[in-house]
């Protein structure tokens, strides 16, 4: 596309493009702190690319530009109306976008290695490379690249951040994403205790290194590119959709009816669960032996190797998505899953958001009951951790939200596979990092969603 | 071609801008619509050419309806306030930057247009070195140098010496007689009073037919 090249040719040549490089430079200085005892260059290339803060500081840098690049290259109308359509402007914009970014992340590396091979000590050693360099290599290939096509759909989450809303919003979101990266806790739960460490890029198991480890992380990167690609999809469905459609006048009444048989429908259901849970539970407390440590649900979540645990949440993750599925089928009438976010009216859609978490705190506030019920007939210790509580009511109203958003689109099989590495995750514990970037980009999205106004 | 206006209503927050706006614009005619600061002029050529959506009403490119959907109309050229070029770049790249987008026209249409407009000189001066004339009429060559069917002008003439206007006032007419649609806005009179076929006034919202147009 010729649009594409000039705007790159034209970018190199301003004052900005340059100052960028500079900074480049300055940050690949940070990787030096790295190479402290390592004599292979594979790892030493390695470790700078798993090192945190620069790649924090490299992602912020590609932040900056691509806010530049959006207040001028791409700013003006006269760009925006000759694109005929606001695909085409998006699709313009990401592919300038992603090829700038990425000579960036290349002109990193050349810094990064030209200090490396000057820190480390006797140079490239041949046998080294033979023996061990090889796997090192691939390693450090796949972990190079890896890591920039995480930060480019982070970044271009951001982009639609830019688009959508102010760039204040902008700034705060960039300031949560740095978080993130290097390794904050953002603390949700008061509890210090409750804090878990998360990473975003996974970059602490690549020692020792072999074959397993990489799969384990081609794994988990496929997870993390099916969440953020999923949320890639919301926040561009919403740009659309703020920027051309129209509000319609809504029926109420006939929504008010639906809603009576929902409830109808939804409390066969929470009996149906209730017994299933009931069930599983006592089970549970005949099972094991010593259970001085009762507690229900989703919430049994520090006993990590126990299966039955295990089926227990996935059991009621899929009750919830259910119940969610269900909720959807008759909020958006007879069955016809509306695309929300091209919904006729904004009181459907808060209503909507509003039934969500409703449900979701009902079926929770109803598993307190169950727990507590069963405790007493089993004359059990219960302890009960309200942070984790709130956490996992957070959790499940953030995925409730989710399937609401991306339902409709056409990306179905994307969306589940998103659903079902979340579940994933919340199986292996990354329970803060799941919370901390649904909060952040769903809150937005539905406090947005509820007061739209013009956005020109 | 006809462009019809039907209906429209644009508020922002509170403010009511655009009240029920109803026009027929037919290609071949020069139309200028006059309008005191703040009257809505801007906006409402940002709504016909999609870069606002109204809140009410419709905007019909001979009978097509672009504002609906997120496509812009086709063959449009807009010069719309803030014109927001790059400052790093020559006035010339900045145009060739805009043409690769549609990719319809090469660089000699571009130096033909540049030349239009009394621009030729400082073609390859950078942007940032811009005199506010010049700026101006960039934004003019920016919005014809595509050969479109409607064209957009708000206060087109602001800052351009007498000379380049006349000239870019011929330039207009010979469009207009190849059945191009244009439309300008401003709020001093002088500035387009011979050139225009229609003058109308846009006052509290509503557009109607400028008193007092035959002096
Ligand atoms: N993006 C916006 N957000 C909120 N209000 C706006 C926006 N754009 C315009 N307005 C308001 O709409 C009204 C009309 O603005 P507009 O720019 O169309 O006036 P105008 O007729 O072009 O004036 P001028 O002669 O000064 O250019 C103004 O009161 C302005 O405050
Ligand atoms: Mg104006």
């Amino acid at each position: 596309m010729k649009v594409v090249k000039n705007s790159i040719k034209y970018f190199f040549k301003t004052d900005w493009s340059k100052w960028i490089i500079v900074f480049i430079f300055l940050i690949s200085l940070l990787s030096l702190g790295a190479y402290r005892d390592i004599v292979d260059l594979f790892t030493a290339l390695l470790r700078s690319y798993s090192d945190n803060s620069f790649i924090a500081f490299i992602f912020l840098i590609l932040a900056v530009n691509t806010l530049y690049l959006y207040k001028t290259l791409f700013y003006s109308n006269n760009y925006l109306i000759r694109t005929n359509n606001r695909f085409k402007y998006l699709k313009y914009t990401l592919l300038t976008n992603l090829i700038i970014s990425f000579i960036y992340y290349l002109i990193s590396f050349l810094f990064v290695l030209l200090f490396a091979l000057f820190k480390i000590k006797g140079g490239i050693d041949l046998n080294i490379i033979f023996n061990y360099g090889i796997l090192g290599f691939l390693y450090f290939l796949y972990h190079y690249f890896k890591v920039f096509i995480i930060l480019f759909v982070i970044l271009n989450i951001s982009r639609y951040i830019l688009l959508t809303f102010k760039s204040l919003t902008y700034v705060a979101f960039i300031f949560i994403l740095i978080l993130f990266i290097i390794n904050f806790n953002f603390p949700i739960s008061l509890d210090p205790n409750a804090i878990y460490k998360f990473n975003i890029l996974f970059p602490y198991y690549f020692f020792p290194l072999n074959f397993n480890s990489l799969k384990v992380d081609a794994t988990y990167l496929l997870g993390e590119l099916c969440i953020l690609y999923s949320f890639n999809i919301i926040l561009k469905n919403y740009y659309l959709y703020i920027k051309k459609v129209k509000f319609k006048l809504l029926n109420l009444k006939f929504l008010k009816l639906e809603y009576y048989n929902f409830i109808k429908d939804n409390i066969k259901y929470f009996i149906l669960f209730f017994i299933i849970e009931a069930f599983m539970i006592l089970t549970y407390s005949f099972l094991t032996p010593n259970n001085n440590v009762m507690y229900f649900s989703l919430n049994l979540i520090k006993a990590q190797n126990d299966i039955f645990i295990i089926l227990n949440k996935l059991f009621s993750i899929l009750f919830i998505i259910f119940i969610i599925i269900l909720n959807l089928k008759y909020i958006y009438g007879y069955g016809k899953a509306y695309l929300i976010l091209r919904t006729d009216n904004k009181k459907v859609l808060f209503f909507v958001i509003l039934s969500i978490i409703l449900n979701i705190l009902f079926i929770n506030l109803f598993l307190l009951f169950i727990g507590i019920i069963i405790s007493f007939i089993r004359g059990l210790n219960i302890s009960f951790n309200f942070n984790t509580f709130v956490n996992i009511l957070f959790l499940e109203i953030y995925i409730g939200l989710l399937i609401n958003f991306i339902f409709y689109n056409k990306y179905r099989i994307l969306c589940f596979f998103s659903l079902i590495f979340i579940i994933l995750f919340i199986i292996s514990f990354k329970l803060q990092l799941i919370n901390i970037l649904l909060f952040a980009i769903i809150l937005l999205l539905s406090i947005k969603l509820l007061k739209i106004q013009d956005m020109e | 071609m006809i462009l019809k206006i039907n209906g429209l209503v644009k508020n922002f927050k509170n403010e009511s801008v655009l009240n029920d706006i109803n026009y027929e614009f037919v290609s071949g005619n020069i139309y200028g619509i006059l309008g005191r600061n703040g009257s809505g002029k801007s906006v409402l050529l940002k709504i016909i050419s999609g870069l606002y959506k109204q809140d009410q009403g419709k905007v019909l490119f001979d009978e097509i309806n672009y504002n609906d959907s997120n496509d812009f109309p086709k063959d449009v050229g807009i010069s719309i306030e803030d014109p927001s070029f790059l400052n790093d770049l020559t006035g010339f790249d900045n145009l060739e930057l805009l043409a690769s987008i549609q990719n319809k026209i090469g660089k000699d249409d571009i130096n033909k247009i540049l030349d239009i407009v009394n621009l030729t000189e400082e073609k390859d001066k950078k942007y940032k070195k811009y005199s506010l004339g010049m700026k101006q009429k960039l934004s003019l060559a920016q919005a014809f140098m595509e050969n479109p069917k409607v064209i957009l002008l708000d206060e087109p003439f602001n800052g351009i010496d007498r000379i380049s206007v006349d000239k870019i006032k011929n330039y207009l007419i010979n469009l207009k007689k190849k059945d191009v649609l244009i439309i300008i806005t401003t709020h001093i009179k002088d500035d387009i009073a011979g050139l225009c076929d229609v003058l109308l006034e846009l006052e509290d919202g509503k557009i109607k037919n400028y008193e007092g147009s035959k002096e």
